[in-house]
């Protein structure tokens, strides 16, 4: 190749000289993620390994996204920071990708186990502070451009000591400068799956992220998912028995979403009776979070302002 | 919806009528449902708005601006990479307009292009090289902006010198983005066009309206790619621009200030006048992209495709 690079080269260690793999820690969206040291710092990491694609179609769209992203997106403190990126090979000679994370010891689905384990309550301030971090970390998000479309416990890093959350796993959000198509071929949680994504609603909107944070409250407070089906179909009659059938007139233009039929008619119940134990502010604020209408939804930047988050102390947040 | 041009606001007389009735084509339902989508009801919140725009223009900020700049005074030194710059380009919109791909795929194929010229110096003998860039730069570009990726091969259909395997292609890609040290995530004009015009437009506009709009203000966008000059606006200095361009207004103090007290009414009508001194001569270069344009599945359906393609063109003159 005759192109030069400007500037002296300098080195690189490649990824396996550079750290020190200490135990495999969770399988990402798209491949693999390792506790690790930094050998040259002794500083504790995440690398999440990306084996590119067999058919060489280059590096995948995931993948690309996530990091673009991130490097876009990661000084707010809410969200998991991405320190570097590191080519490497693997046994086969093949290419490989390493993102490497700060380090976050555990996630808010195993930090929920282990409350239900023990038979315990996660305390109302706790929840409260979550809450008010997983807010504060999407509306930054919103108010760059950029949808999550993936959020669920497994993808909320958290720090046990500090209490801190941080919003991981953006593999596949995207910019919403116009509204974005359905991508069919991937993969969105179904438990916190937006209504108007399971009926087939073509454009997403910044509600779909806000509908996924209304079920994760609602899990921090039960320990249990709110809306749990395992079929698309299942999904939405878990939705519909809770908050009554939809039709037009609670949401306009909802029998005209291509995935739209005819279901049995639930009238809507009260909230408290799904997640008995949250206050009158919370299950109000929970409410405007599971709103049909998708325009109708709070942004999270409302959600910050709302009064259940008043008695917090939010200096160090 | 019908487009009835005696009441619209921007003349379509500038347009051959080809273009007009592809023009109509995009004020279909969907488009309006798209917007009304986009926009919600007629009662938004603006401090929404206000927010992502201060957003914007912050994260535009701290983009390396200053480095586009530098890449026009490195340029105007080699009048050979100016000519191959405007070729790779030009390829580059071509393939965009084959596969119908969005506006900002362009657009960003061409930033990662220049971004890439920068920091990297190409000898004039050999072709390959930029040919090799651009196929890189757009097939990133895609997978960042395009729900339908077309295979690598499929990519470098259209009127290409070389063919590059995809392992090839992938070598480039993690040399481009390493260079460009992962930031492909950028900041463009497209970023700004639909803030812009709710300010511009709101009290004024219908869905259809702004559907037109949108994409006349996206090919001038687009075809600032192709002039090195205007590297040195900023992406929302271009996006103003190009919106009251196209919205033929006169660039005055008043319309300037409504779009946003961060943005400098100087640099705006700067760009705006090179609009007229670059853009105008241009207009019969559209690369106006094919409704519902099939994407060949592999290699060897594109000539089934072309003679698709054929069979459509000749039915359409009939």
């Amino acid at each position: 190749m005759e192109m030069e690079k400007t500037g002296a080269g300098v080195a690189v260690l490649s990824a396996k000289e550079a750290f020190e793999k200490l135990e495999k820690v969770g399988e990402g969206t798209y491949g693999k993620v390792y506790r690790a040291r930094e050998k040259a710092t002794g500083k504790i990491v995440a690398l999440k390994k990306t084996r590119l694609h067999e058919d060489q179609e280059g590096v995948p769209p995931t993948t690309l996204r996530e990091v673009s992203i991130l490097r876009m997106l990661s000084r707010d403190p809410h969200v998991v920071r991405l320190m570097d990126v590191k080519q490497g090979q693997n046994k086969e000679g093949k290419t490989v990708l390493y993102l490497v994370f700060e380090y976050m010891d555990t996630d808010l689905k195993k930090f929920i186990r282990s409350f239900r384990q023990t038979g315990q309550s996660i305390p109302p301030q706790t929840i409260k502070s979550l809450m008010y971090q997983l807010c504060k970390g999407i509306a930054f998000c919103h108010g760059h451009g950029i949808l999550h479309r993936d959020l669920k416990p497994h993808n909320l890093l958290m720090d046990r000591k500090t209490m801190m959350l941080k919003i991981a796993d953006l593999g596949l959000a995207r910019a919403f400068t116009v509204p974005i198509k359905k991508y069919t071929h991937e993969i969105l949680t179904l438990w916190y799956r937006a209504p108007e994504v399971l009926l087939g609603a073509t454009h997403y909107s910044m509600a779909v992220d806000i509908w996924s944070v209304g079920c994760i409250f609602a899990e921090l407070v039960t320990k249990q998912a709110l809306f749990a089906g395992d079929s698309e179909l299942q999904q939405l009659l878990h939705i519909f028995r809770l908050l009554g059938t939809p039709n037009e007139e609670v949401w306009p233009g909802v029998s005209k979403l291509k995935d739209w039929h005819e279901y049995p008619q639930w009238n809507p119940k009260s909230l408290s009776t799904a997640v008995p134990g949250l206050d009158e502010l919370g299950l109000d604020l929970l409410s405007q979070m599971l709103e049909y209408e998708p325009s109708k939804r709070i942004s999270a930047k409302k959600a910050m302002e709302h009064a259940y988050f008043n008695d917090l102390d939010k200096g160090h947040l | 919806m019908s487009f009835d041009s005696s009441n619209h606001p921007i003349s379509p007389d500038l347009y051959c009528s080809e273009v007009t009735s592809e023009v109509i084509h995009l004020d279909s339902d969907d488009e309006a449902l798209k917007f009304n989508v986009l926009w919600g009801d007629s009662d938004h919140d603006d401090s929404d708005d206000e927010s992502i725009l201060l957003n914007l223009l912050e994260s535009e900020h701290n983009q390396v601006q200053e480095q586009t700049k530098f890449l026009g005074q490195q340029l105007r030194k080699k009048t050979w990479l100016i000519n191959a710059r405007e070729e790779a380009i030009n390829w580059i919109l071509k393939v965009h307009a084959y596969y119908s791909f969005k506006p900002e795929t362009a657009y960003l194929s061409v930033d990662y292009f220049n971004r890439f010229l920068l920091s990297h110096t190409f000898t004039q003998d050999k072709a390959w090289p930029l040919q090799l860039l651009s196929v890189t730069c757009l097939s990133l570009a895609a997978k960042m902006e395009e729900s339908k990726v077309p295979l690598l091969l499929d990519l470098q259909v259209i009127e290409s010198r070389f063919l590059f395997k995809p392992k090839t292609v992938q070598r480039m890609e993690l040399l481009v983005m390493a260079s460009l040290k992962w930031r492909l995530r950028t900041i463009t004009p497209f970023d700004f066009v639909h803030l812009f015009i709710s300010k511009l437009l709101c009290s004024a506009s219908t869905w259809g309206d702004l559907s037109y709009i949108v994409s006349l203000v996206s090919d001038v966008i687009i075809r600032t790619c192709l002039v090195m000059d205007f590297l040195e606006f900023s992406p929302s200095t271009i996006a103003a621009a190009a919106l009251l361009w196209v919205t033929n207004q006169c660039v005055d103090d008043k319309k300037s200030y409504c779009l946003h007290k961060n943005i400098s009414i100087e640099m705006v009508k700067k760009c705006y006048k090179l609009m007229k001194q670059k853009l105008i001569i241009r207009r019969s270069e559209l690369y106006w992209p094919k409704i519902s344009q099939l994407l060949p599945r592999s290699p060897t359906c594109v000539l089934d495709h072309a003679a698709a393609m054929q069979e459509s063109s000749d039915a359409h003159k009939l």
